[in-house]
């Protein structure tokens, strides 16, 4: 008895195209969200994205809300690293409002936001870990992360969704032995980096899986609004925490790793290398924090009116530029916020250029390298 | 007959698969506690990727009308007995989405919930209380929701149509709406 | 950036720098395409969002366009103001093809009719019928306790949950 030969195909196959729901109910889509692919076989012919299934109508309620009280619904615009929404709201509203926040209280937030970009960036190894089939690296990965949610949960009391920033600075003030935690913290996630390059990045089968899927040119993430680790992936010398800095950012020493290739390893890379820059800011920003005052005193939140005009501010977030348009008409709540998200044009329109001609086994990889994460284009 | 139930409730508790579906915010507290940290195979719960095998339905969170379509198909594709965890404080009233168009306010008016945790969010220690929680009621023959559910079905039912097969606007100012559906 | 306001300036458009690599310019509706095709060709290419604002008072829709340039690491902010009654705006995805699912997200959320663009369909909400609700005179609260009726109601026998208590 004879093979049949390679390459022939079952003419009579009624399967031959099919329609495939990756999501909202699949292991390998990163939350409720859904792509409805039409399928040839095994290769993707068109996609159509599905948003809405994490719609909340934030922007609606952000205008019922006094400015104040708006802080404790953004953060949960962006689940896995809430920060960002947190600091570049208050950057806008200090902005219009002309507050100047203290040098301490810069430093704080600088703290809290690249602790936030490293458990994002360990969050997303998880994601990358379950969608190949590594499962010892969400084990890792998320268990280390853990260990910055406890210190999260020293400093605010939260674990996840902190509501720690406040405009003209923070709630609270550093507790005492905190900073020395965070060092040895530091420390111990440097200690843990060649293990994970050995576990993730130099693993063969995981470099196989995502070598050269979803290979994406320089004028191409350009063209199509990419911004974050995946611009910088493709090559572009661009982040906004050097560009455009904000807070102390100019007076801290760090670079900017380029891997450059584009394809999905590439990105990952990216993550796995400014993690490493992460960790550098942190250590500078424990070492050279001034003393002063955490805060300056806004008026009571429900006479606190910001004067009107129009701003976006904008945050480097672990996914790209996370930036909020503020709109005020100088009374006690917001006239409008509008909120980019940047998994935005990835997720909804990039998707369909890049998913056609995949594999349907690299779609749930080049999600999960992409780091999309769709409450923040449901919003 | 009724030690039979007995014993079958008794083992059911010690081995329930939970649907692997991620509703809400919520769904950032499930990789802790499924790994090292938490580890909730000690309980005998682990993630299931198809709703035909799984025994648990969380409720990560809110619930946009659209996703509350998806779950309704879920709830009613898993086989009895299946129990529902609603997860956090949009579950029980809506909690932050008080007054949202898009969010549902009481999970228990779509579909039976077995019980609630409470919080904004629960943290892994308040998920695996909830899973011994679930075993005690399982074992008292308490959480019977899933027959709530057959005994109350046009309820539920007349509850979800008003939700998703609306027909006319929910605001009656016919002369402002200016986009046809 | 300074050279970039003193040319828009000098095309009869009104540009003020906001911060250091920030500008905002004012453009009426049917020089959008232009002005938006102009800064492309001086740098910015990068097309970060459309945002919409309802001027209800006014009776005007304002469009935000943001552009970047990553070459000079300048922001740009175009704004345009159009009626409120029968919206109506030329589509930019001849510029930028990302423009179509932000104006679809507009067209859902506001209501205004982008001409040009193939794909308006509703994408974020399901059998929706009300006014788009993002509209200052869509009253949220009122929808959703008249759609969900979550006051508290004990009938149909179906009772609320029982609490356990923490031992």
């Amino acid at each position: 008895m004879e093979l049949r030969p390679l390459n022939v195909s079952n003419t009579n196959d009624k399967y031959k195209t099919y329609e495939l729901f990756i999501g909202p109910n699949h292991p390998g889509i990163s939350g409720n969200f859904s792509y409805v692919l039409d399928m040839e076989g095994h290769k993707v012919a068109n996609v159509t994205p599905d948003p809405g299934l994490l719609h909340r109508g934030f922007e609606k309620l952000m205008e019922r809300r006094l400015w104040t009280q708006n802080l404790a619904l953004i953060p949960r615009i962006c689940v896995p690293e809430p920060d960002v929404n947190e600091v570049a709201y208050c950057m806008g509203v200090e902005h219009l409002a002309g507050i100047e926040i203290p040098k301490h209280a810069q430093y704080i937030r600088v703290i809290v936001l690249e602790m936030a970009r490293i458990a994002a960036f360990l969050f997303s190894f998880a994601g990358l870990g379950g969608s190949t089939g590594l499962y010892t690296a969400p084990n890792w990965s998320i268990g280390d992360r853990d260990y910055i949610l406890d210190l999260f949960e020293w400093l605010t009391g939260g674990r996840v969704y902190h509501i720690y920033q406040y405009p003209g600075g923070v709630k609270k003030d550093i507790p005492d032995g905190w900073l020395d935690k965070l060092l040895e913290l530091l420390d111990y996630l440097e200690s843990r980096l060649p293990e994970y390059d050995n576990l993730i990045f130099r693993n063969p089968i995981l470099q196989k899986r995502t070598k050269g899927v979803g290979y994406l040119p320089a004028e191409k993430a350009i063209k199509n609004g990419i911004t974050g680790p995946n611009l910088r992936a493709s090559g572009i010398k661009w982040d906004i925490r050097k560009a455009q800095p904000y807070l102390v950012y100019d007076e801290l020493n760090f670079d900017i790793p380029i891997t450059g290739e584009g394809d999905a390893f590439a990105r990952t890379l990216q993550r796995r290398l400014e993690l490493e820059e992460s960790i550098k800011i942190l250590r500078q920003c424990a070492n050279q924090i001034p003393d002063g005052p955490y805060k300056v005193k806004i008026p009571n939140p429900f006479q606190f009116r910001v004067p009107a005009g129009s701003y976006y501010s904008k945050v480097e977030s672990s996914k790209g530029e996370f930036g909020y348009y503020i709109v005020s008409d100088g009374d006690v709540k917001p006239y409008r916020v509008y909120v980019r998200g940047p998994s935005y044009s990835v997720g909804l329109y990039y998707a369909n250029e890049i998913m056609r001609g995949m594999r349907i086994e690299d779609v749930p990889v080049w999600i999960h390298t992409m780091d999309i994460c769709p409450p923040d284009f449901d919003r | 007959m009724s030690e039979w139930k007995e014993l079958a409730d008794y083992f059911r508790g010690r081995s329930m698969w939970m649907l692997h579906y991620c509703t809400g915010c919520g769904a950032i507290e499930l990789p802790p506690t499924m790994t090292s940290r938490w580890d909730m195979e000690r309980f005998g719960v682990v993630p299931m990727a198809t709703p035909r095998q799984a025994d648990i339905l969380l409720i990560t969170g809110y619930l946009s009308i659209k996703s509350l379509k998806r779950v309704v198909y879920t709830y009613e594709q898993m086989s009895a007995p299946k129990w529902v965890l609603g997860f956090g404080s949009c579950t029980i009233n809506g909690g932050i989405y008080w007054d949202s168009y898009s969010v549902i306010k009481r999970l228990d008016k779509y579909i039976p919930v077995d019980l609630y945790i409470a919080g904004c969010m629960p943290r892994p220690e308040a998920i695996l209380d909830s899973f011994v929680k679930l075993r005690e009621l399982i074992k008292k023959g308490e959480a019977k929701g899933y027959e709530k559910y057959v005994k109350n079905f046009e309820w539920y039912k007349a509850n979800q149509d008003k939700v998703f097969r609306r027909t006319t606007p929910v605001l009656k100012k016919p002369e402002e709406v200016t986009k046809s559906a | 950036m300074l050279k970039h306001v003193e040319k828009l300036r000098g095309m009869g458009l009104e540009a003020n720098p906001l911060k250091d690599w920030e500008f905002e310019v004012s453009v009426p509706k049917e020089r959008v395409a232009e002005v938006l095709s102009y800064l492309k060709s001086t740098g910015f290419k990068a097309f970060i969002h459309l945002a919409c604002v309802d001027w209800i008072d006014e009776g005007e829709f304002e469009l935000v366009y943001n552009l970047e340039s990553y070459e000079d690491a300048l922001q740009a902010v175009v704004k345009t103001r159009i009626p409120r009654n029968n919206p109506t705006m030329e589509s930019m995805i001849s510029i930028w093809g990302l423009c179509q699912v932000y104006e679809r997200e507009v067209h859902e959320f506001f209501g205004i009719e982008f001409v040009g663009n193939p794909n308006l369909k509703p994408f974020f909400l399901e059998n929706w019928m009300d006014i788009p609700p993002l509209r200052k005179d869509f009253n949220t609260l009122v929808y959703s306790e008249e759609l969900f009726e979550f006051k508290e109601d004990e009938t149909h026998g179906i009772k609320a949950p029982k609490r356990i208590e923490h031992k």
